[in-house]
């Protein structure tokens, strides 16, 4: 009889401390994204010095040209079977666009430090959103990452791309005629096929929440500002060595 | 683009490299500083809770309420460690190899400081 107690009081408990641990984990997954943003080193302005400064004064302000999925955010909508992201992992925002009148939900995860990252370029570049998608639902997504900042207003979508060889090339004449002082980031190259010595390029992102591809970009988009001509340093890129 | 501009270029872009990882020493500096205060008061708190021939007998939780100082220091370093301090104090090499990750696009690299680096181009096969 006492055993048998004992052993329904160690049931229940067992079950009550893996209940618990769920809800533990539960927890830490939607923190550790905070955690680890937290933790990393991010990139703190600092102040220029005086031969800096009077460079900056001499040269002209530059265009940074961004794309929007799988550069700064990664999407997918109700049809999908698999979704690339892990299962449990919650969007940062919901989008409800009607394309050829069918609502669709779009889920949207914004790559980590996306935010931060358009807070400070958008304090040493002029920001434009060029993507390939269509302009309801990307205009939908760079509102959301503007999130009334205005540091997102010009915005170039599918219709401004030219379709070649099934794949959408962005033409960056559209947004800037001075091609020494527009840059583009874009995890696809054949975006920037026709101005290979004006691109950075960016590993695409799906789902890894450690991502720090943005942050890495920080200290090369910091110090392109001061070149009279992006080309200076793009040019010599090795990806036109690459197969298209 | 002549060779001049370009030289000129690649010498402001250096510029702000190296100016940037110099400016964030005095920061990594006073981290590090922290971090070795912090290490030192939880070690000596530690010896201190561990001799003590109370803390055999009583509890665990009365052993730490009998070292404040330690309890304190202890959690103090946790809580360094969660907002990362295992890498602010390294943060100036971080930089520099982001950096590095960049450039290397671009057949370039850099040193700890920043310096660049620039290599001969590849032979096209």
């Amino acid at each position: 009889m006492m055993r048998t107690q004992c052993l329904l009081g160690l049931r229940t408990f067992v079950a009550f401390a893996a209940k618990l641990w769920s809800f533990f984990i539960y927890l830490l997954r939607r923190q550790i994204r905070t955690v680890i943003q937290y933790q990393t080193v991010r990139y703190d302005i600092l102040p220029l010095s005086p031969l800096s400064r009077n460079r900056l004064a001499q040269v002209k302000r530059k265009i940074l040209v961004l794309d929007l999925d799988e550069t700064l955010i990664h999407s997918h909508h109700d049809g999908v079977l698999r979704p690339t992201v892990r299962p449990g992992t919650p969007p940062d925002f919901i989008l409800k666009v009607v394309i050829d009148k069918h609502p669709v939900r779009f889920f949207v995860h914004k790559r980590p430090h996306v935010d931060f990252f358009l807070e400070v370029v958008s304090q040493w570049y002029e920001l434009v959103v060029f993507t390939a998608s269509m302009e309801i639902y990307g205009s939908a997504v760079a509102d959301k990452l503007d999130n009334s900042r205005s540091i997102l207003k010009r915005r170039y979508y599918r219709q401004h791309c030219t379709l070649e060889l099934g794949s959408y090339i962005k033409d960056l004449s559209v947004v800037h005629s001075d091609l020494s002082s527009i840059v583009i980031l874009d995890n696809s190259p054949g975006a920037y096929r026709s101005h290979p010595d004006n691109a950075i390029p960016i590993k695409s992102w799906f789902s890894d929440p450690s991502d720090t591809a943005l942050l890495n970009l920080l200290p090369m988009l910091d110090a392109l500002r001061f070149t009279a001509d992006v080309r200076s340093v793009l040019s010599r890129n090795l990806h036109q060595h690459r197969l298209w | 683009m002549n060779s001049l501009e370009q030289a000129e270029d690649l010498k402001a872009f250096e510029r702000r490299l190296t100016e940037y990882i110099h400016c964030l020493q005095p920061a990594t500096g006073r981290w590090r500083m922290l971090l070795i205060v912090v290490s030192v008061c939880t070690a000596t708190g530690a010896w201190n809770w561990l001799i003590d021939p109370e803390t055999q007998k009583v509890s665990f939780f009365t052993s730490l309420w009998n070292h404040p100082f330690f309890t304190i220091s202890c959690i103090t370093l946790i809580g360094l460690f969660f907002a990362g301090i295992h890498k602010r104090v390294v943060a100036p090499s971080i930089i520099a190899a982001r950096c590095r990750t960049v450039l290397a696009e671009y057949n370039m690299s850099c040193d700890d400081t920043g310096k660049l680096i620039l290599k001969p181009r590849p032979h096209v096969q």
